[in-house]
Formats: C-alpha cells, structure tokens, sequence
C-alpha cells in the first residue's frame, strides 16, 4: 500500500464514487477522533466536530490539490480547526494554552490505509506510559482518575464509589489530574 | 456524607474549589472551560479510554449519511450536466437552423424579383387608367396594388440583405446550409412567402 493509493481513492471520489468516499471514513475516522478531536474538546461534542470535519472535506474535495501528502494529513487539519472552532464557540477557550498538539503525529506520506494500523501502534504505546503513571500516583488519585476518565462514569456514580460528596470528588480528581501530570514528566 | 480525606489529601483553598470547579464544568459541557492544564490530562486519558466518545453504532449511523450525501451530489451534478449538454445542443440547432433560414436561394430572389418588376409595371398602368378615369374604386385598387409592391419590395431587400450575410459568414468558414422545408426556399404566388 502506498502514497499512490489515497490519489486513486481521490479521484474515485471526486467521479461520484460515494462507496470511495465511506472507505475513506472507515479508514481516518478513529484516528481523527482518538488523537485529534477528543484531546481538543473532549468526549462530549466530538461526534459534532467528526461530523462538520468530513461534511467540510467533502465540499472541499473538488478543489483538492493531490500533493502526495495523503488524504489523513489534509482531514486533520480540517478536524483541528473545527476542534478549535467549537471551542471558541463555547468561549470556552483557555488563553493560557494554545493549540494543543495532536496525541500522536503521523508520518509524513503515510496513506490513509494505514491509519489504522499506526493508531492501534500508538495507542498501546500511550496506554501502556498512562498506565505506567498511574501506578506512581496515591492510589486514591488512580481511581479518581480511572473512573471518571477511563471508563467515563458521571462524577456522581464516582463519587458514590469513592464514598465523597459530589463536590469533594472535583478536588480530589483535580489533584490527580495535578499529580498525573507531575508524574507523565514531559509537558504535553 | 463524610468525607475521608486521609493522608496528604488536606481540605482545600477556595483558589483550589474553584480550579475544580472549572476542571468538572469542562468535563461536564466540554471544552476547556478555562481548566487549564488538569484539562489537558483530562483529555488525554480521555482519548486513550476504552470507552470511546462515539460509538459504533453512531459512527456507522454516521458513515451513511455521508455516502448517502455523496450520492445526492453526484446525481445532481450528473443532472446538471445533462442539462446543459441538452442546451447546448438546443442553442447550437438554433444558430444552425435560424441562419440557414435567413438565406434563400439565388434562383428564389431572381424569380421573385421578375414579379416584383411585372406587379410595378401593373400598376403603373392602373394608376394611368385611373387618373384618366378618376372613379373611386379605382383609385383604391391603384393604392392597394402599390402598397402591396412596397411590400414585396421590402421583403426582396431584406433577403438581399440575409443573403450577403449568409455570404459573409461563407467567407468566414460559417456555412449558411439551406433548411429542407423551408417555406423561404419554396417559389410563392406573388412573391409573398
């Protein structure tokens, strides 16, 4: 598979192929939403941001210029826009902190079809360092942070589970987000 | 509730309540919500979960109606090609058609031009007859008979007129075809098509 496979998937596109244009989602989709969308506006409005990010692409498509990048390098940014845009919408943004990078960087040229596979490289990589830094933190700020976080319960059902007022529970999970933090090291 | 804060886990600054608070408000609606960097760990546990924001039954939901907006775009550009080739092919049968209409053969004005000289030579001799005699049905005759010659007068400089036009266009490598059926190209009693 090579650069060479996202032009031919281009062009199957811009000719009216809309199976092209699906295979071309199946293969970018996670990867956008994993490493682009989700560390910019998290869980909650990222199904609305993948979805402006491709309805964008495919009005932009026709005037397209094939640089032998690949297709994903093209959809991220897109993504990273709307991203911000969402956030700025919400004047929600945190002047203290630009743009934040992208949980994973893609190799220059690397085609769309291999997105997933890069993916699935990086996310062990990251999960297995994530995991690695909870083990250093109290245990207590492990659990906050894996309950909320990681497997994404509502801080009231955590809080329950940590046997903390609702309210106790936000300063205990932003003292593990802090601590986190220290322990990941390098700045994100 | 009680809450067991044990260890290094001391009660909290009001600074530290309200950096929490902002830290829950962005997980709650989203964004940033000013949390700074507790958000971006925030975030970044959040893309590594196993529980991923859409799932696969939104993300298939999602993947048809975008195949199906690319169909509806490629019908329509299909449409509108299709259109414009058939206007195309309207505009040029136009052109074609309505120039070859406008030149009438030579042979056509040669003939119509020998009766326009017999009807002027007809009614010079009515209006001589008339003028002699001097009754009124005569004289309207005469004007009629005249009118009518002006008419075919006018009509044999307008097709003088198509006819250099259709040449010009020859010169240019337009070719002006004659029209089969074309009612100019048929001889008429009177000169009149």
């Amino acid at each position: 598979m090579d650069g060479d496979d996202d032009e031919r998937l281009l062009e199957r596109i811009r000719k009216g192929d809309a199976e092209s244009f699906g295979v071309l989602y199946d293969r970018t989709w996670r990867w956008l939403l994993s490493f682009v969308i989700v560390p910019r506006v998290g869980g909650r409005d990222a199904e609305d941001v993948l979805s402006e990010t491709y309805r964008t692409a495919l009005s932009r498509i026709g005037s397209y210029e094939w640089r032998g990048v690949g297709l994903l390098h093209w959809l991220s940014s897109i993504a990273r826009r709307k991203a911000l845009e969402r956030v700025r919408q919400g004047g929600r943004e945190d002047g203290r902190r630009g743009d934040p990078p992208d949980l994973a960087a893609l190799p220059d040229g690397a085609p769309s079809a291999e997105a997933e596979m890069i993916r699935l490289e990086a996310l062990r990589e990251l999960k297995g360092r994530v995991a690695a830094t909870l083990t250093a933190l109290p245990p207590r700020y492990a659990e906050a942070l894996r309950l909320r976080l990681l497997e994404g319960r509502e801080r009231a059902e955590c809080a329950a589970l940590l046997t903390v007022s609702p309210a106790t529970f936000d300063v205990v999970l932003h003292r593990a987000t802090k601590a986190f933090e220290k322990a990941w090291g390098t700045p994100r | 509730m009680n809450d067991p804060f044990c260890g290094d886990e001391a009660p909290a600054s009001p600074e530290e309540r309200a950096e929490a608070e902002l830290l829950r408000d962005a997980l709650e609606t989203g964004g940033d919500a000013g949390g700074g960097s507790g958000v971006a760990t925030a975030r970044l546990l959040q893309a590594v979960s196993e529980t991923a924001p859409l799932g696969e039954v939104a993300a298939r939901r999602l993947r048809r109606d975008l195949v199906a907006e690319v169909g509806r775009r490629s019908r329509s550009a299909f449409v509108w090609a299709a259109l414009s080739a058939a206007a195309a092919v309207a505009l040029a049968a136009a052109l074609v058609f309505g120039r070859a209409r406008q030149a009438p053969a030579p042979a056509l004005l040669a003939a119509r031009e020998a009766e326009a000289r017999e009807a002027v030579a007809r009614a010079g001799a009515r209006s001589r007859v008339a003028q002699a005699g001097g009754d009124i049905s005569s004289i309207t005759l005469v004007a009629l008979s005249r009118t009518r010659t002006d008419e075919t007068f006018s009509t044999l400089d307008s097709e003088r007129l198509s006819r250099r036009f259709a040449q010009a266009l020859s010169g240019a490598g337009l070719e002006a075809r004659p029209f089969e059926g074309n009612p100019a190209t048929t001889p008429t009693p009177g000169g009149h098509s």
